[in-house]
C-alpha cells in the first residue's frame, strides 16, 4: 500500500534556529505512528508544517498523492487532515456541542442567504449535524456534557473534546499533539483506550506526539524520534528503545526514557 | 516611606471596594424589574400628554431596558413594537427627529455589531459605508450632481443597489486588511473612514466637495411623498426589523458559528476548515450593506448631505452604542442607541438651578462631556455592556477569573 | 536643490513633533499592548496649558523681552505637568481597572477619555480658537532661497533634545530598564522584582510629559490652541509609531521624521489638501504590507 502521508526532506528555520532539519517520514494507512523527542526537538513544529501553520523552508509534504505544503490553513482540513493542539485550543466560550459543530463546518452547506430564509433543507441539515455531534461526543466519552461551555469542562474532558472536534472534520489523518499531557494515570489510560478505538473502530490513521514512552510503546506501530530538529531514529517501538542515539538524546535532558517528562 | 505606601494601598483598596459596590448595585436592578415596568407602563398609557417631556424619555429608556432585559417572549417585543409605532404620533417634529436618529443608529449598530460583535473585527471606519450609501444615492438622483434621474420608483431600487455597492466597497477595503491583528485593524479602518471623507471633500469634480450634494428629491411610497423624519422613521424602523431579523438568523447558523469560532481562536478555526478570510469578508460585506442602506435613508431624509456629516464621530458613536448596549446582541444595540443617540439630544434642554449654582443649559453644553465620562464609567463598571449576549457575558467572566487568579 | 532642502527642513520640523508624540503611543503600546486613544488629547491639553501660561504672563507683565526664555520654558513645563497629571489620573481611573478585560474595553474607555477632554476644552473655550501671544521674534535665517524661521529652528532643536533625553532615560536609568523589561514580558518582569504598576504609570508619565511639551511648542508654532487640535497630530503620530514598528522607541523617532518629510514632499507635489490623505494612505499601506513597521522585525505566529 502506498503511504498516506509522506514528509520529504522538510527543513524549517526560524531566524538562526533550525527547528526541523531535513526530516523525512512516511505514515501507512490505518496505523498509529508516534513522534517523540525531548523538549524543543521540533515535534510540534512538524505538526505545524503538516497542517499549514508554517510553510517548510524547504522540502515537501504529500498526502494521498497530493502535495499539500502550499495549501492555505483551511485547505488542509478539506484535504482530510485535522489535529489537536498541545496547549488546548478549544473555542472556550462555545459549548461542547458547538465546538463539534464548528468541526463539521466543511461538511455543511448553509450560507448567509439560506440562513436568513431558513428553508427546510437548512433545518434538516442543522438537525442531522447536531445528531452527528452528539454521537461524536458520546464516542469521546462526553455524554451529557453537550451544553457545557468548553472552558468549564475538566482538563481531561477538554482534551477529549478536542479530539471529538477534530473527528468532526472527518479526517483521514488525525494528528494528536501530546494527548495525555498533564493527565493522571487513570485519565491517560482512558485516553489510550480512546486512541486505540479510533484506529480499530473508526479505521483512522493517527500520528501522535508523546513524551511518555509508556504511551508510545503501548499504542504505536512505528516511532520517529526527533532531537534538535533532526530525525535520529525510526522504527518499531522496541527497535527505537534500544537505539543508542535515542538513549543519549534522552539522557542529556535528564528525562527518564520510560516514564515521560517530569 | 512605609506610611506613604500604606496610604496608597489603602486608597487603592477603597477605590476597588467602591468599584465592587457600584457593580453590585447595578446588578441589583433585576430585583425591581417586574414592578417598575408595570407601574410605568400603566402611568404612561393613561397619560399620553406625557410624551413630550424629558422624564418620559427617561421612562421610555428604562422600560425598554427592562423589557429587553427580561423578556425573551413575544409579549415583551409586542409591547415594544406598539410603543415604537404609537410614540411618534404623540411627538412634535423635534422629538420625531430624535426618534428617527435613534432608529437609524440602531440600524447602523446592528450592521456594525455583525462586524464587531459577531466576527470580532474592530472596525473604527464604519462611517465609510454609511457615507458611500448616502453619496451613491445622492449622486445618482440629485439634479445638481449631474444625476437627476427620475426618482419615482427608483428610490426603492436604489436601496438594494446602494447596499450592494457598499458591500462591494466593504470587500474591497476588507480584503487587504483582514489579516491584521485587532487593534491594527481598528486603526486601518479608521484610516479608511477618514480617507473616504477627505476624498469626498477634495474631489469636488465628482462630489461637489464641501458644498455638499443638495436638492435630493423626495422618495415616494406609492402616491405618498415621504417627507420628513416622521414618514422615513417608519422606513428605518422597517430597516431595523429586517436587519435585526437577518442578523439573528445568521448568528444562529453555521455562518454565525464560524464567526464565533474565528473570534474565539482564529487559528483553531482555520484548522477546522473555516476559511477565515472569507467569513471575515462576509461579515464586512453584510455590515457594509446595512450601513449603506442606512446611508440611503439618511440622504433621503436630509435632502442635502455634506462630507462633514461623515466624520469619525459617526463611527465612534455607532461603535460606542454597540459596546455600551452589549456586544453581540441586537437588544443591546437598541438600548445603546436610545442612550447614546437619544439621551444627549434629550439632555439639550436640561438645566440645573440649585441654590447659587446655576447651570443653565448644562444639557446642551455638557452633553458630550457627560457622554465621554459615561463611556469610561460603563467600561469600568460593566465592560460587557448593559445587555450582553450570554456568550459575551461568559467571556468577561473568564477575563475576571483570570484577573483574580493573577491577583493572588 | 534649494527647494528640496527647504522641503526637507520643513518636513523635519513637523516630523520632530510627530516623533515626540509618537513616543508616548509606542511606549504605552509596548507595556500595555493598548492604543492610548486619548494621547492626542494630552498633546492638546499641553497646548492649552502653554497658552494659559503665556497669556498669564502677558496679562501680568507684558511680553516685551525680545526672547523671553524663562517664559517659554515655563509654558513648556506647564504643558508637561498638565499632561502628566492628566495621564496619571486617566491611567488610574480609566485604564488600570481594565487591564485584564478584553482588548476592546480599554480602547473604548480611552475613546471616552478623549471625547471627555476634547469637550471639556470646547466648553472652557466656548469653541473658540485661543490665539497664542507672540513670544518668538519674527524673522528667519536665510540661505539663498532657503528660509527657516526662528521658531522652526527652536522646534527642530527642542525635539532632538527631547528625543536624546528620552533615549538616555530608556537606556541608562533603572526605570528605563524596568520599562523595557515590562514591555518585553510583563510576567517575567514582575517575577524579577519589577514593580509593574509603577512602571506602567511611569510609562504614561514619560509619554505624557513629551506630548505636553510637544503641545505647548506646537501651539507657539501654529499660534493657536483649539479643542480639536489633538486629533490630526495624534493620528499622525500614531502613524509614525506604526511606521517605525509600534513598541519600538527608535522606530517611533525615525517614523516621525519620515512621516514629516513625506508630508512636506506631498504638499509640494500632490497638493496641500491631500496632505492628510497621504498620511492615512501611508498608515494603511504600512499596516497592510509591513505591519511590523518599516524598521521593525517580523514575528512568526505560533500554534
Ligand atoms: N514561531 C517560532 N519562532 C521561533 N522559534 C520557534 C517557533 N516555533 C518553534 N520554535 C522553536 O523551535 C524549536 C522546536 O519547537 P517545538 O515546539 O517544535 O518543540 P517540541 O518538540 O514540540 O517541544 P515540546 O516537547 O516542548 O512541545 C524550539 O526551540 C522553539 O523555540
Ligand atoms: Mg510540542
Amino acid at each position: 500500500m502506498p503511504p498516506l502521508l509522506s514528509v520529504r526532506n522538510v527543513t524549517r528555520r526560524f531566524e538562526g534556529l533550525t527547528a526541523l532539519n531535513d526530516v523525512s517520514m512516511e505514515v501507512e494507512p490505518r496505523t498509529i505512528a508516534g513522534v517523540i523527542g525531548p523538549n524543543g526537538a521540533g515535534k510540534t513544529t512538524l505538526f505545524n508544517v503538516l497542517t499549514g501553520f508554517y510553510r517548510p523552508t524547504s522540502g515537501e509534504v504529500w498526502f494521498e498523492g497530493r502535495r499539500i505544503d502550499r495549501l492555505p490553513l483551511h485547505g488542509i482540513a478539506a484535504a482530510g487532515i485535522s489535529r489537536t493542539f498541545q496547549n488546548i485550543r478549544l473555542f472556550a466560550n462555545m459549548t461542547a456541542i458547538e465546538n463539534v459543530l464548528v468541526g463539521q463546518h466543511i461538511h455543511l452547506k448553509t450560507n448567509f442567504a439560506t440562513a436568513i430564509v431558513r428553508p427546510p433543507s437548512v433545518t434538516r441539515e442543522e438537525r442531522s449535524a447536531v445528531k452527528t455531534a452528539v454521537e461524536l461526543l458520546r464516542f469521546a466519552g462526553l455524554t451529557r456534557r453537550e451544553n457545557e461551555l468548553a472552558r468549564n469542562l475538566a482538563y481531561g474532558e477538554q482534551r477529549r473534546l478536542e479530539i471529538a472536534r477534530a473527528l468532526a472534520v472527518r479526517p483521514r489523518l488525525l494528528l494528536l499533539d501530546e494527548p495525555t499531557a498533564g493527565m493522571n494515570p487513570g485519565e491517560a489510560a482512558g485516553m489510550i483506550k480512546l486512541i486505540r478505538a479510533l484506529r480499530d473502530d473508526m479505521l483512522m490513521t493517527i500520528v501522535l506526539i508523546e513524551h511518555s514512552m509508556r504511551v508510545v510503546m503501548g499504542v504505536c506501530e512505528r516511532i520517529t524520534v526527533l532531537d534538535h530538529g533532526e530525525k535520529i531514529s525510526e522504527g518499531r517501538p522496541e527497535e527505537v528503545q534500544q537505539d543508542r542515539r535515542v538513549i543519549e538524546a534522552y539522557l542529556g535532558t535528564g528525562q527518564i526514557i520510560t516514564d515521560g517528562r517530569a | 516611606m512605609m506610611q506613604r505606601f500604606e496610604a496608597t494601598r489603602a486608597l487603592t483598596r477603597a477605590l476597588d471596594n467602591a468599584n465592587a459596590r457600584a457593580r453590585a448595585a447595578f446588578d441589583a436592578i433585576p430585583l425591581i424589574r417586574w414592578i417598575l415596568p408595570l407601574a410605568l407602563g400603566v402611568v404612561g398609557a393613561l397619560s399620553p400628554q406625557w410624551f413630550d417631556t424629558r422624564p418620559t424619555y427617561a421612562l421610555m429608556v428604562l422600560i425598554t431596558y427592562l423589557l429587553l432585559r427580561t423578556s425573551t417572549n413575544v409579549f415583551g417585543l409586542a409591547v415594544l413594537a406598539a410603543m415604537l409605532v404609537y410614540l411618534p404620533m404623540e411627538m412634535d417634529r423635534f422629538e420625531r427627529g430624535i426618534l428617527f436618529d435613534i432608529a437609524l443608529y440602531t440600524m447602523l449598530g446592528i450592521g456594525l455589531n455583525i462586524v464587531v460583535g459577531y466576527a470580532g473585527l474592530l472596525d473604527l471606519g464604519y462611517v465609510a459605508f454609511f457615507a458611500s450609501g448616502a453619496y451613491i444615492f445622492a449622486l445618482v438622483v440629485a439634479p445638481e450632481a449631474g444625476g437627476g434621474w427620475d426618482i419615482g420608483a427608483s428610490f426603492w431600487l436604489m436601496i438594494p443597489a446602494a447596499m450592494a455597492l457598499a458591500a462591494a466597497l466593504g470587500v474591497a477595503l476588507g480584503l487587504p486588511v483582514l489579516r491584521l491583528r485587532g487593534d491594527y485593524l481598528a486603526i486601518v479602518t479608521l484610516g479608511f473612514g477618514e480617507i473616504i471623507r477627505l476624498m469626498l471633500n477634495n474631489r469636488d469634480d465628482i462630489t461637489n466637495g464641501p458644498r455638499g450634494v443638495y436638492l435630493i428629491p423626495k422618495a415616494h411610497f406609492f402616491d405618498k411623498e415621504l417627507t420628513g423624519p416622521y414618514e422615513l422613521y417608519f422606513l428605518v424602523l422597517a430597516g431595523v426589523f429586517i436587519a435585526a431579523f437577518a442578523a439573528e438568523r445568521i448568528r444562529d447558523s453555521r455562518v454565525g458559528r464560524a464567526w464565533e469560532a474565528i473570534r474565539e481562536d482564529e487559528d483553531a478555526a482555520s484548522a477546522m476548515g473555516v476559511n477565515t478570510t472569507f467569513y471575515k469578508l462576509l461579515a464586512f460585506a453584510i455590515g457594509a450593506a446595512i450601513g449603506g442602506g442606512g446611508g440611503v435613508i439618511y440622504a433621503a431624509k436630509q435632502t442635502a448631505i455634506f462630507p462633514r456629516d461623515f466624520d469619525l464621530d459617526v463611527s465612534i458613536n455607532v461603535l460606542a452604542l454597540v459596546i455600551i448596549g452589549g456586544m453581540g446582541n441586537v437588544r443591546g444595540v437598541v438600548l445603546g442607541a436610545m442612550l447614546l443617540i437619544g439621551l444627549p439630544e434629550v439632555l439639550r434642554d436640561f438645566s440645573i438651578e440649585f441654590a447659587f449654582i446655576d447651570l443653565a443649559n448644562i444639557g446642551a453644553d455638557y452633553r458630550l462631556v457627560i457622554f465621554g465620562a459615561a463611556l469610561v464609567a460603563i467600561m469600568v463598571l460593566r465592560p460587557e455592556g448593559l445587555l450582553p449576549s450570554r456568550r459575551r457575558a461568559a467571556e468577561f467572566e473568564q477575563a475576571e477569573m483570570l484577573e483574580s487568579e493573577l491577583a493572588t | 536643490m534649494e527647494q528640496w532642502i527647504q522641503l526637507f527642513i520643513d518636513g523635519t520640523t513637523i516630523g520632530g513633533v510627530y516623533a515626540v508624540i509618537a513616543l508616548g503611543y509606542t511606549m504605552v503600546y509596548g507595556v500595555l499592548r493598548m492604543i492610548n486613544f486619548a494621547h492626542g488629547e494630552l498633546f492638546m491639553m499641553g497646548a492649552f496649558a502653554g497658552f494659559y501660561t503665556l497669556d498669564a504672563y502677558q496679562q501680568h507683565s507684558g511680553l516685551n523681552d525680545s526672547l523671553p526664555v524663562f517664559t517659554i520654558a515655563s509654558a513648556i513645563v506647564a504643558g508637561m505637568i498638565t499632561a502628566v497629571v492628566l495621564a496619571v489620573v486617566m491611567e488610574r481611573i480609566a485604564y488600570r481597572p481594565l487591564r485584564h478585560a478584553p482588548r476592546l474595553a480599554p480602547l473604548i474607555s480611552a475613546i471616552g477619555v478623549s471625547i471627555f477632554l476634547r469637550n471639556v476644552m470646547l466648553r472652557v473655550t466656548n469653541a473658540e480658537a485661543q490665539v497664542y501671544p507672540r513670544v518668538f521674534p519674527r524673522g528667519a535665517i536665510e540661505w539663498g532661497d532657503v528660509s527657516v524661521s526662528y521658531i522652526r529652528i527652536f522646534l527642530l532643536v527642542l525635539s532632538v533634545f527631547f528625543l536624546v533625553l528620552l533615549w538616555l532615560f530608556i537606556e541608562r536609568t533603572k526605570m528605563g530598564m524596568s520599562i523595557r523589561a515590562v514591555a518585553e514580558d510583563r510576567d517575567t518582569a514582575a517575577l524579577m522584582g519589577v514593580n509593574v504598576d509603577r512602571t506602567i504609570v511611569m510609562t504614561f508619565v514619560v509619554g505624557a510629559a513629551l506630548a505636553g511639551a510637544a503641545g505647548a511648542v506646537y501651539g507657539m508654532f501654529v499660534t493657536t490652541a483649539t479643542a480639536g487640535m489633538g486629533f490630526i497630530p495624534g493620528i499622525k503620530a500614531f502613524t509614525a509609531a506604526v511606521l517605525g514598528g509600534i513598541g519600538s522607541v527608535p522606530g517611533a523617532m525615525a517614523g516621525g521624521y519620515f512621516l514629516g518629510i513625506t508630508e512636506s514632499l506631498s504638499t509640494k507635489f500632490i497638493g496641500a489638501q491631500y496632505k492628510d490623505v497621504v498620511a492615512f494612505v501611508l498608515l494603511v499601506l504600512v499596516l497592510i504590507f509591513r505591519p511590523w513597521g518599516i524598521f521593525g522585525k517580523r514575528e512568526d505566529k505560533r500554534a
